[in-house]
């Protein structure tokens, strides 16, 4: 070592300092970082106004009643029932950008009967866009780590894309980003974080399955939309049934269709459980009527389902669908 | 025979290992004797802690990025070793073709069949259950459970069903309590058997 | 100082070097769901014959480890040309600029030397650590402790590259670089490594192997070489041994890695060679003579 004049152990401290450095410099490139899991660390969220949420515009609706299908070839009751209902033109797809939020929340077959049947799901694309839509995204917000493999399982995905729409799952971990929206008045759900998904659309579809759900009683529309914010904690922890009405105050569909063809009796909302088939679609603008309607394939009144009484007393819409008009097709 | 010489270089050897084990002695001192939740088929916990490197091949192979490096907080023996957390995610082991076993360069990792994995099993704590504590309506817990594990009683209040219970994580994944979830998955034969107190030290620090 | 003509053999080896540095990067990088059924990500890790036997005792998985006993079987024949070509973590020590610096040191001031000074000469044996350190670790092993992952080579590589993609670079990696600096680059490879201990171990078991077995060896011709000590200087091991041996033929010393710097330094041809299968690939040629200073000419010698 003697050998070494300064300058030289200058150059080599330097150089070793300068790999270290290096090395350490490495280890804080984006891109390296904790690979998976946790939540993703999200910055503020955006606020946005009630009024910027997608939703039809008063009195757009073409039928202000019921339309319930009965029969075995779902793309033909979905057409024939939006025929019935007055078609989509009629619903403001024309030009627009269409969000069909699909309940696909479980990796099953569709026989289970736990998910939306992807043939009414590539039926209702086709029909959007064959209604003029701009673009029609396929969006669900799901309970899983593997939104990919849960939509392919349950036919979601391929039924999608085969129809010419885009597929938008989220994991319920990583929701991405969402705008605040308050709700005035609400008590359960002050704001609500509606997913940034949501805000790129002008319009929105509820295509909910109707089931049984252990928490909620039944699983129908108004309950479905829950995935469209990433509330999904908070709607717990105070009143689930008040915060899915509240809610439903400030996002609402252009159109609801519940899937009804097959439905889950027991052991829901994932199933595996006892299968019905009603055989039936049922189609409207008043997500508290079609739910009220939906009620009866379970033997359950609907004043026994706390987000339907909640949604009727917050002006979301009427349980009363009698008092509608109810136009019955056979297909 | 030959005389036996010590040489400088491997004093110097001797010495640097000695500072270097000493160094990590201080450092990784203390840790438990906890056990710690494992892959699916790590589950003898000693026999595993004596074949796993601490490769991390595994942690990087997870389907779900379930696994993490344990850390000091659980002793210089179990450093860096795979630990299973359910906070960061569910345990997959029916879709992912037991990628952790797959990956284990020595074979630590068994591969028990499907219906006989048993990473832990679940238990409700009550006192931070909303279901329980408050009367609120929620059993997301079950929503998410794929084995039909918990059971809720007529008022929704969850339940686990140990012989059901796999493990996996889900429950605990999804349970939104702040700031722990109030369903919690415990080593094998550690589940208390009324359900929770909250003592258990595999609720995770950082992530949930 | 005279500057060293690099040939062929060297930039090869520099070449296989960094491809099995980047390929194992790129494995280590690489790994993650699905696991690839062409090349599996682990596969340094099941070449490793330390970790091999670490697993076979405890799992019983011999077979498995297949890759761990080729490279097993080829180091007995050819010696520790793991070490020399294919190692990542060897590769990256090599890359790492030293205080310790033995150029100039006459081959007397290079021989390994006991605590009191004196050069370990005939009829001593140096009691080496790294025997020692390796025998500790298979006995704890056999006991169930086992801290093999500490001080396995390949591991410390993958688990480097793992946790600098989470964010954070092991302890025991710095140190291994910090001693790199101060002391030597390959001086973990040389007195402390196991693997090392265990490749040496085998090469030993092999020495009496000729040269037209081997796939890559090392051979002296006795009658040539002049004990100059050039190899010594160049060895990037540090090893005396190649200018020391009486030993005809195949040189199959426990630290050599085959590298081939010895035989690009020796001033007389023929006397040291690199050959494949018996055939020379390498052999030291003759310097020219305005190369050489006279100072450099006395340099060399007892």
């Amino acid at each position: 070592m003697r050998d070494i004049d300064r300058r030289q152990f200058l150059e080599r401290a330097g150089s070793m300092a300068a790999g270290l450095g290096l090395l350490y410099v490495a280890s804080t490139v984006p891109g390296c970082g904790p690979r998976n899991g946790g939540e993703e660390a999200g910055g503020e969220d955006s606020m946005a106004s009630a009024e910027e949420v997608p939703a039809p515009r008063e009195g757009t609706a073409a039928f202000e009643g019921l339309v319930v299908v009965k029969g075995a070839d779902r793309a033909a009751m979905l057409r024939a029932g939006l025929e019935a209902w007055g078609g989509l033109e009629n619903a403001g797809v024309p030009g627009k950008k269409v969000l069909i939020k699909v309940n696909g929340a479980f990796a099953r077959p569709p026989e289970d009967a736990t998910t939306t049947h992807p043939d009414l799901v590539a039926e209702a694309v086709r029909q959007c866009l064959g209604a003029g839509a701009a673009k029609v995204t396929v969006f669900d917000h799901i309970l899983q780590d593997l939104p990919d493999q849960t939509m392919q399982t349950n036919g979601i995905a391929a039924a999608a894309r085969s129809a010419g729409a885009e597929l938008a799952v989220y994991a319920v971990r990583k929701p991405g980003a969402a705008r605040t929206v308050r709700i005035p008045g609400a008590v359960a759900l002050p704001s609500a974080g509606v997913l940034e998904e949501v805000f790129q659309h002008d319009l929105i579809i509820n295509m909910p399955k109707a089931k049984h759900h252990s928490g909620a009683g039944l699983s129908l529309s108004m309950k479905n939309f829950i995935g469209v914010t990433k509330d999904m904690g908070a709607m717990h922890s105070v009143d689930l049934h008040r915060a899915i009405a509240e809610l439903g105050t400030v996002v609402k569909p252009a159109l609801v269709i519940t899937d009804a063809t097959n439905v889950l009796l027991d052991h829901g909302p994932g199933g595996p459980g006892r299968v019905a088939s009603p055989g039936m679609l049922i189609i409207g603008s008043d997500p508290v009527a079609v739910d009220a309607y939906s009620c009866g394939l379970f033997g359950v009144a609907p004043a026994g389902i706390g987000y339907i009484v909640q949604g009727e007393r917050l002006g979301v819409g009427t349980s009363n669908y009698a008092s509608l008009e109810i136009k019955e097709l056979s297909v | 025979m030959r005389e036996l010489k010590i040489g400088r270089r491997d004093f110097l050897a001797l010495g640097a290992s000695g500072a270097g084990a000493l160094l990590a002695y201080a450092l990784l001192r203390g840790g438990s004797e906890v056990p710690l939740l494992r892959p699916p088929g790590a589950q003898d916990e000693a026999e595993f802690v004596s074949r796993c490197l601490r490769c991390q091949e595994c942690v990087r192979s997870c389907l779900t990025g379930c696994l993490e490096p344990a850390g000091r907080e659980y002793g210089a023996g179990k450093l860096w070793t795979p630990r299973f957390n359910p906070g960061l995610a569910k345990c997959e082991y029916e879709l992912c073709g037991r990628a952790c076993a797959e990956a284990c360069p020595v074979g630590a990792i068994d591969r028990p069949p499907h219906d006989q994995v048993r990473i832990g099993t679940a238990a409700v704590i009550r006192s931070k259950c909303i279901a329980w504590r408050d009367g609120k309506a929620c059993l997301i817990c079950q929503e998410r459970c794929a084995y039909q594990a918990i059971e809720a009683d007529s008022r929704g209040r969850p339940r686990v069903n140990a012989e059901k219970c796999t493990g996996c994580g889900a429950c605990q994944n999804t349970c939104f309590t702040n700031p722990d979830p109030a369903i919690v998955v415990y080593v094998p034969g550690a589940a208390p058997a009324d359900d929770g107190g909250g003592n258990n030290v595999n609720r995770n620090r950082g992530g949930r | 100082m005279r500057k060293r003509k690099r040939g062929a053999v060297h930039w090869v080896r520099r070449g296989v070097q960094a491809a099995f540095l980047v390929g194992f990067i790129l494995m280590a990088w690489a790994a993650s769901y699905p696991p690839s059924a062409s090349l599996p990500e682990n596969l340094f890790l099941r070449v490793d014959p330390l970790a091999g036997v670490a697993a076979a005792m405890r799992s019983g998985l011999w077979l498995y480890l297949l890759p761990a006993w080729i490279i097993l079987g080829l180091t007995l024949v050819s010696g520790r040309f793991f070490c020399g070509w294919i190692c990542p973590l060897g590769t990256v020590l090599e890359m790492i600029p030293s205080l310790g610096r033995r150029r100039n040191k006459k081959l007397s001031q290079l021989r390994p030397r006991d605590l009191s000074g004196r050069v370990i000469g005939e009829g001593a044996t140096r009691l080496r650590f790294k025997y020692l350190f390796l025998g500790v670790l298979l006995l704890l092993l056999a006991l169930g402790v086992n801290l093999v992952w500490i001080f396995d080579p390949l591991v410390i590589a993958n688990r480097a590259v793992s946790f600098l993609l989470a964010g954070s670079v092991p302890f025991i990696f710095i140190a291994l670089i910090v001693l790199a600096g101060l002391v030597g680059p390959r001086f973990w490879c040389q007195e402390m490594c196991p693997l090392g201990a265990g490749l040496s171990l085998a090469c030993m078991a092999g020495s009496r192997l000729p040269a037209g077995v081997s796939p890559l060896s090392l051979v002296k011709d006795q009658e040539i070489c002049t004990h100059c000590g050039a190899c010594a200087r160049a060895c990037p091991f540090g090893i005396t041994e190649v200018a020391d041996s009486g030993k005809r033929g195949r040189l199959a010393i426990a630290d050599c890695a085959l590298c081939g710097e010895c035989v690009y330094a020796c001033p007389e041809r023929g006397a040291l060679s690199l050959r494949v299968m018996g055939r020379r690939v390498l052999g030291s040629k003759e310097r020219l003579e305005e190369v050489r200073g006279p100072e450099e000419m006395a340099a060399c010698g007892n």
